[in-house]
């Protein structure tokens, strides 16, 4: 008996110590917030600014409580033994973040069958790299898979593809281990990858690479599968707008983030501070965004600008077309009485350009962060060692180089919501005869 | 008449301008000299260290002016549109008074002739190429050596971007070719290391194989043996005479004399002990490995060009043979071969001096690991770094400037450094006659 209750004492003591030891982070359902100060991290991939883009860009412009402070941690080459070889996250704890998200895995794979020293390493270095995070404030981490490697151009060779995904799984499986056991939101841009790349390829061909044309760095639609997995698991709910237009009383209204600037029967123009995400390019191009997006739910979960429209005269099988900037279309009164996701119907539409001119303001943006990042933050104990060396003073003096380069890369956040201007753009809806 | 003086004077002015420009920088004829500072500039086929390391080495410890000291200054994935994009003044840190330049290999971006052509692409090397010997000739800079880009081979060679495997070696020529009509107008060396790789690589594949590669396992990034092609052509252009030292024995007198950095210890009995502080360069590992420079080296007249370390013996009669030890390794040569002179660089591998090559060439290379660094993350990004911090701690923004100086010195200690490691060698040669 005395046995037993020792036992349970000692369970007791032991689930405490585990949930003591087990950093304590919000989950994905908390979402970002307008406060936030999102880290972007991880490897080649991430540096590529591909996907980072599309995240700081839906920040900017597609979410709720956006603009949200959003900084690019990439490094090409970058693994666990990498990161912790040069010291571990010191400079990407610099911004202070609060939200973190991590893709690594391409690289710890070394490229070769999985071994359990190659999946150890990866997860003792992922453990070491949440807890880190932990300790210094972040509130949220979303752990990622790695993404997958191209069946097609891969090594240009369809069985080491097949083996290196089978590698990846095997670190996709870590990472959500790590995940678990760690209070953090776990991404599996693995298994959307490679769901998406044998549905694209069966429409576009083998050769229409996901994962890039070298079969590792994804282009821009592969960027977007991995873009929507991290939203996803950021807990953006997707909600753009709703407009609502009463066809027979010309009365029309804009949920929050829209004004209606004017309202008459079949026309009201809008004025939106939130925009829908854009997408562009040839669609059976990998550079463009908008070839990829019908084989896994952007627009219903991340993109919906809702178009709601009543009083539209005769039976529900009327058909009203509904002109939005130069594009139109013919729905019919019912679906138009549903609602009609104007993002996902409408590609070339008001916001594109603006859109555009706001994704690129954040690729410069993030362009000058690889260099914050590598250059300054990251070399800067070596540079001060060295410094310390032939000139005391000086080397002291660079202390104060990541306090004031830190709020140099805070000013070019902020300075990014500048640009984000509301957008004017008129619906007009006629009976189609 | 004094339209014509003006005339005259505007002419003389103009002469006088010219006969400057190209006094600056001498042309072919001149060579590398004591004193000097040898910056050697590239792209991504100076990132292992190769040629770079090895010219650097050369420098150190072969050449008889040396130690002559040397910084590599090369970027990754590099162009010369870059390279005007970032400037001269980063490289102009070190006060170089020699410079080398090569170029080219992704100046073309991989594509193929075809492509290229109506691009400009040819147009802005050509005048970014002038534009930066212009830079260096005025400030300070006494010799150029112009590279041309070195070659792929297209059956390795992995295109990017999708394009079929063409022959880029087409592209890369055209680049040759300017590379050496720029240096003929502003009066620099040309180094001709495309033309070189081509040659050797056609050779060594007969030999070895066409498994074995020139210009990398990739096709266009040499392993050492291509390196090694680069670093001869490069030495070649900037006058290296290599001549190593000469060691004279007579055997009927017993006696023995040595010049140039070499120094007889001790003679006796056909065995000398000679105290060398220049030093033969050294070759390593198996020759049918590209990984090696062993097995190279017999396609291009190297050691007959650069690396003469010459063994006379005296005083045999015309039908005898000699047996030279040296080191681990004898080998047998006749009268006549022994008294014309023996290249024991050449015939001897493995000999004393390796070791310490090796040990000082691991230096050499661990110093152009931090040079990359000091090139591509302080010194190239310094402006940018103080307009990032202007802002936000001005005068933090203005004591960055002594981050040039600060980083100057710690070079030049590493410098200091490695000349003081090259220690001369004291190594035995025994000469015995074989009847």
């Amino acid at each position: 008996m005395r046995k037993c209750r020792d036992k349970s004492k000692f369970c007791f003591l032991l689930s405490i110590i585990v949930a003591i030891s087990m950093p304590v982070f919000a989950n994905g359902k908390d979402g970002i917030k307008s406060d936030d100060i999102v880290a972007l991290c991880g490897d080649s991939i991430t540096e590529n600014k591909s996907y980072t883009a599309f995240i700081e860009t839906y920040f900017a412009v597609c979410h709720e409580e956006g603009p949200i402070h959003t900084a690019q941690f990439g490094w090409g080459g970058d693994c666990m033994r990498a990161l912790w070889g040069r010291g571990g996250p010191r400079p990407i704890l610099s911004v202070k973040p609060t939200v973190v998200t991590t893709l690594y895995g391409m690289n710890d794979g070394y490229y070769a069958p999985l071994t359990e020293a190659t999946a150890s390493e990866y997860r003792n270095g992922l453990t070491r790299l949440v807890g880190e995070f932990a300790s210094n404030g972040v509130r949220m981490v979303i752990v990622s898979s790695p993404g997958a490697v191209d069946t097609k151009w891969f090594r240009n060779d369809a069985n080491k593809a097949t083996m290196y995904n089978q590698t990846l799984a095997g670190l996709r499986d870590v990472a959500k281990q790590v995940a678990d056991e760690n209070g953090c939101v776990f991404a599996n841009a693995h298994d959307l990858m490679i769901d998406v790349m044998a549905k694209a390829k069966k429409k576009y061909g083998d050769k229409y690479p996901v994962a890039g044309t070298d079969g590792v760095h994804p282009h821009a639609n592969g960027g977007l599968i991995i873009a929507y997995v991290f939203l996803r698991a950021m807990g953006c709910n997707g909600n753009i707008g709703a407009i609502t237009h009463d066809l027979k009383r010309g009365i029309s209204t804009a949920s929050a983030g829209h004004k209606i600037l004017s309202s008459k029967a079949g026309e009201v123009t809008v004025e939106s501070s939130r925009y829908p995400f854009c997408f562009s390019g040839k669609p059976d191009d990998p550079a463009a965004t908008s070839g990829i997006i019908e084989f896994f739910p952007f627009n219903e979960d991340l993109n919906r600008l809702t178009l709601k429209v009543t009083g539209a005269p005769g039976q529900s099988d009327t058909r009203v077309r509904v002109y939005w900037g130069n594009t139109n279309k013919v729905f019919s009164s019912a679906a138009l009485e549903k609602g009609v996701n104007l993002a996902d119907e409408y590609h070339d539409n008001p916001f594109r350009e603006r859109f555009a001119h706001i994704q690129a303001e954040v690729l410069k943006k993030q362009t000058w962060e690889r260099l914050f990042y590598h250059s300054y933050l990251s070399g800067l104990p070596a540079l001060q060692k060295e410094i310390l060396e032939v000139n005391a003073e000086l080397a002291d003096k660079l202390n104060r180089l990541t306090p004031a380069l830190v709020k140099r890369q805070a000013r070019c956040a902020s300075s990014l919501a500048t640009n984000i201007v509301p957008v004017i753009h008129t619906i007009r809806l006629e009976i189609d005869k | 008449m004094g339209k014509v003086i003006e005339r005259s004077k505007g002419l003389f002015t103009a002469v006088l301008l010219l006969a400057l420009a190209f006094a600056v920088t001498a042309g072919a004829k001149d060579k590398v000299q004591k004193g000097d500072v040898v910056a050697i500039l590239g792209d991504t086929l100076a990132i292992p260290k190769g040629y770079s390391a090895m010219i650097e080495m050369y420098l150190l410890v072969c050449q008889q002016d040396g130690p002559i000291r040397a910084a590599q200054f090369c970027q990754g994935n590099d162009c010369l549109k870059y390279l005007w994009a970032r400037g001269v003044q980063p490289i102009l840190a070190i006060h170089p008074t020699v410079v080398t330049t090569c170029y080219g290999m992704e100046d073309g971006y991989f594509l193929p002739l075809n492509t290229l052509l109506p691009s400009g692409h040819f147009t802005i090397y050509s005048n970014t190429l002038k534009g930066v010997i212009h830079e260096f000739k005025t400030n300070g800079v006494r010799m150029i050596v112009v590279g041309s880009p070195g070659a792929v081979k297209t059956e390795n060679f992995i295109p990017r971007y999708q394009y079929n495997i063409v022959d880029y070696n087409q592209t890369l020529a055209v680049f040759r070719d300017i590379a050496c009509q720029v240096a003929r107008e502003e009066n620099c060396a040309f180094a001709n290391v495309h033309d070189l790789m081509l040659d050797v690589m056609g050779k060594a594949k007969r030999k070895y194989g066409d498994a074995y590669h020139v210009s990398g396992a990739d096709g266009w990034r040499p392993a050492e043996n291509g390196q090694l092609v680069m670093a001869y052509a490069f030495l070649r252009a900037m006058g290296c005479d290599g001549d190593i030292g000469k060691i004279v024995i007579d055997l009927a007198q017993g006696s023995a004399s040595a010049s140039g950095g070499h120094r007889v210890v001790a003679c006796s009995g056909g065995e000398v002990k000679v105290e060398s502080s220049r030093y033969p360069f050294c070759f390593y590992g198996r020759p049918d490995d590209p990984a090696a420079t062993t097995g190279i080296i017999e396609f291009f007249p190297f050691n007959e060009d650069l690396n003469r370390f010459m063994l006379v013996v005296n005083g045999l009669a015309p039908s005898e043979s000699v047996r030279v030890t040296w080191g681990a390794t004898s080998k047998i040569f006749s009268a006549a071969a022994a008294a014309k002179g023996i290249n024991l660089a050449a015939e001897y591998f493995n000999n004393p001096f390796c070791e310490s090559f090796k040990k000082i060439l691991a230096d050499v290379r661990k110093k152009q690991d931090w040079e990359t660094p000091f090139y591509i993350d302080r010194l190239s990004k310094l402006p940018g770094l103080k307009n990032d911090v202007k802002d936000y701690d001005p005068e933090l923004a203005e004591s960055l400037d002594d981050l040039v100086p600060a980083l100057v010195k710690i070079h030049s200690r590493m410098c200091d450094a490695l000349s003081a490691s090259v220690v001369p060698v004291i190594h035995s040669i025994k000469v015995e006659v074989v009847k």
